[in-house]
């Protein structure tokens, strides 16, 4: 915990001075994904899929960010899975972020995932510092990016210790010229690994958004 | 027993308070009253001694200013009916220097008050000045003014001062008849002021030997902050549409991208199957970067582009200055907000 308050607080006085003197910038966007969702218990235990809906928002003060975001959907078993309980999927997450370089975002914030079943819910609450590079291709109103993340704390209601999560996101923004409108097709992924590598998760997802406002 | 006592003691001591309170209120206007009644039955030492008591009680905001004119100009005349000179004009004096507008009725008093009291007026040399109570105006090209109304014509001399006396800006000597506008642009020597607390000063030149009167006015003044423009963003300064980068390095970021989608899962998550989707992921963000590839080496021949890209920094550059002059100018433009107190007046001794 003592890290991520120390991250928090080196994310803001970075960005302090920067943000100085600066009109507040904001953007949102509607989310709509494939998410796949699976479980390894020494063998493959469960693969789940379904399509997920989230909204996210951010207000930019110079290069310092804020956002927050919601996501939901439900997973179902997929065939051949041994493990057959279809689960809603509800995830939320707030980042404090800062732009180090013009290409280049640093973000902090609490990550929460849980999955719903009739009798139990698990939930994750991560912490995960996130390092996102995003470059303009030249003669285009296109943008790729690339985010990897890793969580500098984890806890999830579950018998293992967790060892470590991390995931990462791929993608491409399509920003036409003179509007404020965007949308984006990427690919994110993240695993788990709990219990000195008994037990394994991972989820992975499709994804299309469309946003309004800044980058 | 020693209850009830008590208990009356209080009721009596209320009892006398109310009653005091309001016996000296009505008193100076009974003593008015009286005082004209006296002075109407000829009783000129009564009606002094009356209305000077009424007068001292006016002090207390029992006289309005119209009732304290009123009971020295009877004053003024009982004094000079009773042969004290000195004393009538003494009360003439007191009215001159309140009101420059005031003239005793002479209806009621006779041709000697009213001349006796015209010629104490005229030798009253004092300036009464009408502000508004808050004037916020562009130093140097606006102005505030003050209309100045004159009790007699005279010589005057005009300044806006500090709290200690230093003069800012002198703005008129001469003489004044019945009135005059003076004006003051805000600056000291050619500078607007600085926020702070000044003084309008109305000196009034008195004959030699005599005391001069001076009238000050304390104005708060306060700059106002000036609007300015915000800067076009730096966008506006950029070409529309060719970002930066050559051509390799959009290749390359495309290609990284698309790679990075096609190993992350085994990379981050080595259990994870891998959507099939995201081959087609891959494959959007891999032809964006050979899109944007071949874009650039089939981007027009240089001259073109800088032709077309140098119209579009000119523009920039033109909206640019246009705001960087307005802003200038809005620096330049210091407003001054200034309030106005009470006016006071003070007696200088003889020069």
């Amino acid at each position: 915990m003592k890290t991520l308050a120390r991250v928090a607080c080196a994310l803001t006085l970075v960005a302090s001075p920067l943000a100085a003197q600066q009109r507040p910038r904001g953007t949102v966007f509607a989310d709509g994904a494939i998410v796949r969702f699976g479980e390894v218990l020494g063998t493959p235990a469960g693969s789940f899929s379904g399509p997920t809906f989230g909204v996210e928002g951010g207000v930019s003060l110079g290069s310092l960010r804020l956002g927050a975001g919601y996501l939901e959907g439900r997973v179902q078993p997929s065939s051949g899975s041994s493990d057959s309980v279809a689960r809603d999927l509800v995830e939320a997450r707030a980042f404090l972020g800062v732009q180090l370089l013009p290409w280049l975002r640093l973000s902090v914030g609490p990550h929460v995932r849980a999955f719903v079943m009739d009798a139990v819910t698990e939930r994750w609450v991560l912490w995960p510092l996130r390092a996102r590079a995003q470059t303009a291709l030249a003669s285009t109103p296109l943008e790729t990016y690339v985010e990897l993340w890793r969580a500098l704390s984890a806890k999830v209601n579950l018998p293992e210790a967790v060892d470590h999560v991390q995931g990462g996101e791929a993608g491409v923004v399509l920003r036409p010229r003179g509007s404020a409108l965007w949308m984006r097709l990427g690919y994110r992924v993240d695993g788990a690994q709990l219990g000195g590598g008994s037990r394994s998760e991972s989820v992975e997802a499709v994804s299309f958004a469309v946003g309004i406002g800044s980058r | 027993m020693i209850r009830r006592l008590v208990t009356t003691l209080v009721v009596a001591v209320l009892a006398l308070v109310t009653r005091g309170a309001t016996v000296a209120a009505q008193s100076a206007t009974d003593l008015l009253t009286a005082g004209m009644r006296s002075y109407q039955n000829l009783d000129y030492e009564a009606a002094a001694a009356t209305l000077r008591r009424g007068l001292m009680r006016a002090t207390s905001d029992t006289f309005s200013t119209p009732e304290r004119l009123q009971a020295l100009t009877y004053l003024g005349a009982t004094e000079l009916f009773r042969g004290r000179r000195d004393s009538a004009v003494a009360a003439f004096r007191q009215i001159a220097v309140t009101d420059p507008r005031y003239r005793p009725s002479a209806i009621i008093f006779p041709p000697q008050v009213t001349s006796m009291y015209q010629e104490v007026r005229q030798g009253t040399k004092t300036v009464f000045i009408q502000v508004p109570p808050e004037t916020e105006f562009r130093a140097r090209s606006e102005h505030f003014t003050a209309r100045l109304v004159a009790s007699t014509p005279h010589d005057i001399a005009v300044a806006v001062t500090r709290e200690d006396g230093t003069v800012v800006n002198s703005l008129y000597t001469g003489p004044i008849d019945d009135s005059l506008a003076v004006t003051w642009d805000g600056t000291e020597r050619g500078d607007p002021v600085k926020s702070g607390h000044y003084l309008l000063r109305v000196t009034s030149r008195a004959a030699a030997g005599a005391r001069q009167l001076v009238r000050q006015l304390p104005l708060e003044i306060e700059r106002a902050r000036p609007d300015t423009q915000a800067w076009p963003s730096p966008g506006d300064a950029t070409s529309p549409g060719v970002r930066s980068g050559p051509a390799v390095r959009s290749l390359a970021g495309g290609l990284a991208a698309a790679v990075a989608v096609i190993v992350l899962p085994s990379i981050v998550a080595h259990d994870a199957d891998g959507i099939k989707g995201r081959f087609a992921v891959a494959a959007a963000i891999g032809g964006a970067g050979l899109a944007s590839f071949f874009a650039q080496r089939s981007a027009p021949p240089i001259d073109v582009a800088a032709g077309a890209n140098a119209a579009v920094r000119d523009a920039a550059k033109r909206r640019l200055e246009q705001v960087r002059q307005q802003n200038a100018k809005s620096l330049a433009e210091v407003r001054l907000r200034v309030r106005a107190g009470p006016a006071t007046l003070l007696e200088q001794g003889a020069q």
